[in-house]
């Protein structure tokens, strides 16, 4: 059929269709801003299986429900190690032997915040007396607090609701922490969702989040989050560095099913974010089969794994529905398992994670994964890869169970290994967004071609009566991290447009776009692949009548994106 | 404002309509003709066109969904658009999109009394039978040219399933039209 009747009969679909694809929303989006699979609140993902066998996965998407109690100012900060949350035994089926262990633990790798001492942010104070709401003052008391830094919120209370951070346990790829809510009733409780959670490293956002939620006695309500913070970066690279997180307002939903602040505050908590970076790295360039994918290592935590693939990226035929063959985009094979020292077979311990090819790259591919349960590295054996490829989105349809045969095995003790590595080497890697001081800046969207580049970027919650005349005060573009100069303009002609403005809806944003042009005869972005572009904006500013530059919000936002054509 | 303000600005020939559209609306169509065009100032004249001939057609025309009947307008001009830049193929996605569609649909030969208008509305029949998940992929896709990853960024899925969601949709909609007595 020729394009041009295509086009025609696309303007035939039902226009009430196509608004509602204007606005729609997955329902479990409209819960979380960020990408976010939720399993049922006391459910597990995943079914745990017998020895050896799996009951294929039955995934529960349920919404994120927030259920609070209390109401006075106190708040917690000290550091005690009594017992862990339901939540986190819950997220790694962990045994009371175990627990005893992880409890025992010198190292960074679990983190507990208790209830025991009493601190007050100082913007607290003042903006409860406005309410004219009691207010009790006490001091700092987290270990980074005794170390002279007194911006470290562990938990803040609004109007009697106290969101706090309970516990964490951060690995190389996964940053796992518990946040707790007191505030509400019980009968409050089923119904309040949080408006908009947001979780930044110095700035950078710690990505995409699985989580789910144990409502405790008197009402209070423990999230469990799981963070794959990695995500094809360097691991543990948001290890010491201080974390945000941002809690926007308490919210109900109407009978359209959209939320309704019924409290609006921003719950703003921060503290140094620890946890371990030790991992094994067996390099092994095995292939899986006949497949065509090759293992060129597996990285192993003890929560959380990566396996980093060669698989050039391809189309593969396969049979439609009707019989038919039509072309698709293949993974590899998928992790499916593993096998300990003593023979006992895990099926499908793992869970929720990120795939795809590293930055720059259409040939390097890998997938993270969290672990379902804490394993003793010391113990594992051998890793399964599925030999098919099954769709890890799909809910099965029916429970046929995977069994040691239908795997490809990887035996890591025949492999050679490079010892616990603890890799803090400062390399950059692609950050599509950054947050500072409120104001967050994104990379949209990616266009290069042999002759220019164009990235778009937009800033977000910029103050909305200054959108129109919002400027950057300063900002570089560097390639490789070497500064695109006055003195290189030769080569390069740079744009930075500020492009279509964004009334507040969603949030309040405005847009600009970066274009690059190699402007030396024989130089084309062909030479540029591969290379990594940063864009640093240093303050915004709007301009007075007189031009006079003023300074509207002061920090640093650095986004960074590999060069790459995409065919 | 509510859409049906906005429309009877038009009919008042109230230029504040215009503003009206590109506040509420402007960001939709910039990124409908941005994602055929790959080119800032190229989309920007799309939606500006786009204004342009609302202003003209409304009224007499009443549309029932106002964002509807901009992007139709704005996709429209903006295809119209691309054929004129031949010299650069700036967005291969969109015609990749279009040869997606291509290949489950009738071809010419065997099917060429199906009028355009009657092939929409089978396709509009088949996407009442999806659930609400996988219709609006589909038409983010094909209707609104958005690419895989922006399609799995704003409903939060891996490109991966964005990709499977599509390839059975259209697997489902070859059978469909089959189904349909529509040869394939």
């Amino acid at each position: 059929m020729k394009t041009s009747k295509i086009v025609d009969a696309l303007n035939y679909i039902d226009e009430d269709l196509v608004a509602e694809a204007v606005t729609y929303r997955p329902k479990e989006e409209e819960v979380a801003d960020e990408i976010i699979k939720i399993s049922e609140a006391n459910g597990k993902e995943m079914t745990m299986k017998k020895k050896g066998k799996i009951a294929k996965r039955t995934l529960l998407v349920a919404a994120l429900i927030v259920v609070l109690v209390l109401g006075t100012l106190t708040v917690a900060v000290a550091a005690f190690r009594g017992s862990l949350s339901e939540g986190l035994k819950n997220l790694f089926h962990i045994s009371a032997e175990q627990e005893e262990e992880l409890l025992g633990r010198e190292d960074d790798f679990l983190q507990i915040y208790g209830t025991e001492e009493i601190y007050i942010k100082e913007s607290l104070i003042e903006e409860e007396t406005k309410n004219n709401t009691d207010v009790t003052v006490g001091e700092t008391i987290d270990s980074k607090a005794e170390e002279g830094n007194d911006n470290y919120v562990l938990s803040e209370t609004y109007q009697g609701i106290t969101v706090s951070v309970k516990e964490t346990l951060v690995d190389s790829y996964y940053v796992n922490m518990v946040l707790r809510v007191e505030g509400f009733s019980e009968e409050q409780a089923p119904n309040i969702e949080y408006g908009r959670l947001r979780v930044w490293a110095e700035g950078e956002s710690l990505g995409s989040m699985s989580g789910h939620m144990n409502i405790l006695e008197d009402g209070i309500i423990e999230f469990t989050l799981s963070y794959n913070a990695a995500k094809g970066k360097i691991p543990g690279w948001y290890l010491g560095k201080d974390v945000e997180v941002i809690w926007e307002n308490m919210c109900v939903r109407d009978e359209s099913m959209r939320k309704q602040p019924i409290v609006e505050h921003t719950w703003h908590l921060t503290w140094n974010l620890k946890g371990i970076n030790d991992r094994l790295v067996w390099n092994l360039n095995t292939a899986l089969g006949d497949s065509g994918a090759v293992v060129e290592n597996i990285e192993l935590t003890e929560a959380s794994i990566r396996v980093n693939y060669d698989w050039p990226r391809q189309t593969v035929p396969v049979v439609l529905a009707d019989g038919s063959i039509g072309n698709e985009v293949k993974e590899p094979p998928m992790l499916t398992g593993i096998i300990l020292k003593d023979g006992t077979v895990h099926m499908g311990v793992t869970e929720f994670g990120g795939s795809g090819y590293h930055a720059g790259s259409l040939q390097k591919y890998y997938v993270e994964r969290k672990f379902t349960q804490l394993f003793d590295l010391d113990e594992i054996e051998s890793v399964l890869f599925y030999k098919e490829n099954p769709d890890d989105n799909i809910p099965a349809v029916d429970n046929k169970p995977l069994e040691v045969e239908d795997c490809y095995i990887i035996h890591l003790r025949e492999e050679k290994m490079q010892e616990n590595t603890n890799n803090n080497e400062e390399v950059s890697h692609d950050n599509l967004s950054f947050y500072c001081n409120g104001v967050i800046a994104t990379w949209a969207t990616f266009e290069t071609d042999e002759e220019m580049l164009q990235y778009g970027l937009y800033l977000e919650d910029v103050p909305e009566n200054l959108m129109e005349t919002l400027e950057f005060g300063s900002y570089e573009v560097y390639v490789d991290n070497v500064l695109l100069t006055e003195s290189s303009m030769e080569e390069w002609e740079i744009n930075l447009d500020e492009w279509i403005i964004i009334e507040s809806r969603p949030r309040p944003r405005k847009h600009w776009m970066l274009t690059v042009v190699p402007d030396d005869m024989g130089v084309t972005m062909d030479d540029y692949i591969g290379k990594q572009l940063k864009l640093v904006i240093n303050d915004l500013v709007v301009r007075n009548f007189s031009g006079k530059e003023e300074v509207v919000v002061e920090g640093r936002w650095e986004l960074r994106y590999t060069i790459q054509i995409y065919q | 404002m509510e859409d049906k303000q906005i429309i009877e600005l038009y009919f008042a020939r109230d230029e504040q309509a215009i503003l009206e559209t590109d506040v509420k609306y402007g960001r939709l169509c910039t990124s409908v003709a941005y994602n055929v065009l790959a080119n800032i100032s190229d989309a920007e004249e799309c939606v500006n066109d786009t204004y342009f001939y609302t202003w003209n057609q409304i009224p007499p025309t009443r549309p029932l969904y106002f964002s509807a009947f901009l992007c139709k307008i704005v996709r429209n001009l903006s295809l119209k658009k691309l054929d004129h830049l031949t010299a650069k193929k700036r967005c291969p996605q969109v015609l990749v999109s279009l040869e997606e569609l291509e290949a489950i649909l009738p071809d010419d030969r065997m099917a060429s009394q199906i009028e355009s208008e009657d092939l929409g509305r089978i396709i509009s029949l088949f996407l009442r039978t999806e659930k609400a998940e996988a219709r609006n992929v589909f038409l983010r896709k094909y209707l609104f040219m958005d690419s895989v990853s922006d399609i799995a960024v704003r409903y939060g899925y891996e490109e991966s399933k964005a990709k499977s969601m599509l390839f059975r949709t259209r697997s489902r909609l070859k059978a469909y039209l089959k189904k349909e007595g529509v040869e394939v």
